[in-house]
């Protein structure tokens, strides 16, 4: 099964990583790393490699922001690797990553690629106005 | 030109570009910092990570020197930026005409002396800023550019 690491800004991993397991059961290979602030990137991309290194068939990396400093340790982690990051974490990609990585034959990529693509459907807008009328 | 002289622990991450890079129009963003200019990984991360109307390019000091010559009199905005106000010590010993300010962002010291809430620095940092402000230099903290707030060294260095 493919791992995933959720590497976020403060403790908003692990909040996510319990949210999921509230919906989905308990998790294997599903771990949540926080970046608190208080240690550099190198420290934390070490942190994030070792996490990857648990994983049997490879690993996404779950990031809550591009380009921000989770996600620059995540790139550190994933240097010459078959391992990926998937950015803007968030319950519905996380489900379908937590759905779809029980399926056969994905590698992180083509489980992240497929995942990336249904997951902008998932953000939607409602009104009251919409809803229950006027 | 130099747009701005920053000192971030974590160089190039969200806020930093999302806030600052907006703020000081920035269009190229010289990193210096030996580590990073000398691990390969590092420094794709940090010269690709970027918007693509942005360039960045990292350094080592001395390497730094003749680039920041160049922006320092040319007419790209330009943020200088290395982790810690040691780097600024150096390059002042090496580039004359570096405006006289700094900005301290985000630094996480372990055992370090917390000047404000995100920035605790090392006790070495500490003297560079005492130098660099005997050098007429005007620091002040600010994390995330415009919106956040501004804390002047000369208003609590008495205190450190």
């Amino acid at each position: 099964m493919i791992g995933i690491a959720i590497c976020t800004h403060s403790d908003f991993a692990q909040g996510l990583c319990n949210a999921v397991e509230m919906i989905a059961g308990p998790q294997e290979q599903l771990t949540a790393l926080n970046f608190m602030g208080d240690i550099g990137l190198e420290e934390y991309g070490e942190q994030l490699k070792k996490a990857a290194e648990g994983f049997s068939d490879g690993c996404i990396f779950v990031t809550d922001l591009e380009n921000a400093t989770p996600f620059n340790a995540a790139l550190m982690a994933v240097a010459y690797t078959d391992n990926v990051i998937l950015s803007g974490a968030s319950m519905p990609l996380m489900l379908e990553l937590i759905i779809k990585r029980a399926g056969e034959g994905y590698t992180p990529e083509s489980l992240a690629r497929e995942v990336l693509q249904s997951h902008c459907d998932a953000v939607s807008l409602k009104t009251s106005r919409e809803v229950f009328g006027s | 030109m130099i747009s701005l002289i920053r000192c971030d622990e974590r160089l190039i991450h969200g806020q930093c570009m999302q806030f600052i890079v907006s703020d000081y129009s920035i269009k190229r963003i010289l990193v210096v910092d030996n580590a990073t200019a000398m691990n390969p990984v590092l420094k794709t991360i940090f010269t690709t990570a970027v918007p693509k109307a942005l360039k960045a390019d990292v350094y080592t000091v001395d390497q730094a020197t003749e680039e920041i010559k160049g922006a320092v009199t040319d007419s790209t905005n330009t943020l200088l930026l290395m982790k810690n106000p040691r780097t600024l010590v150096q390059l002042r010993r090496n580039v004359s005409d570096l405006p006289n300010e700094l900005n301290i962002g985000p630094q996480m010291a372990r055992d370090g002396i917390k000047c404000v809430d995100f920035a605790t620095l090392h006790q070495e940092d500490v003297e560079a800023c005492k130098e660099l402000a005997a050098d007429g230099v005007r620091i002040y903290f600010n994390s995330i550019g415009a919106s956040g707030a501004v804390t002047e060294w000369s208003s609590i260095a008495s205190k450190l």
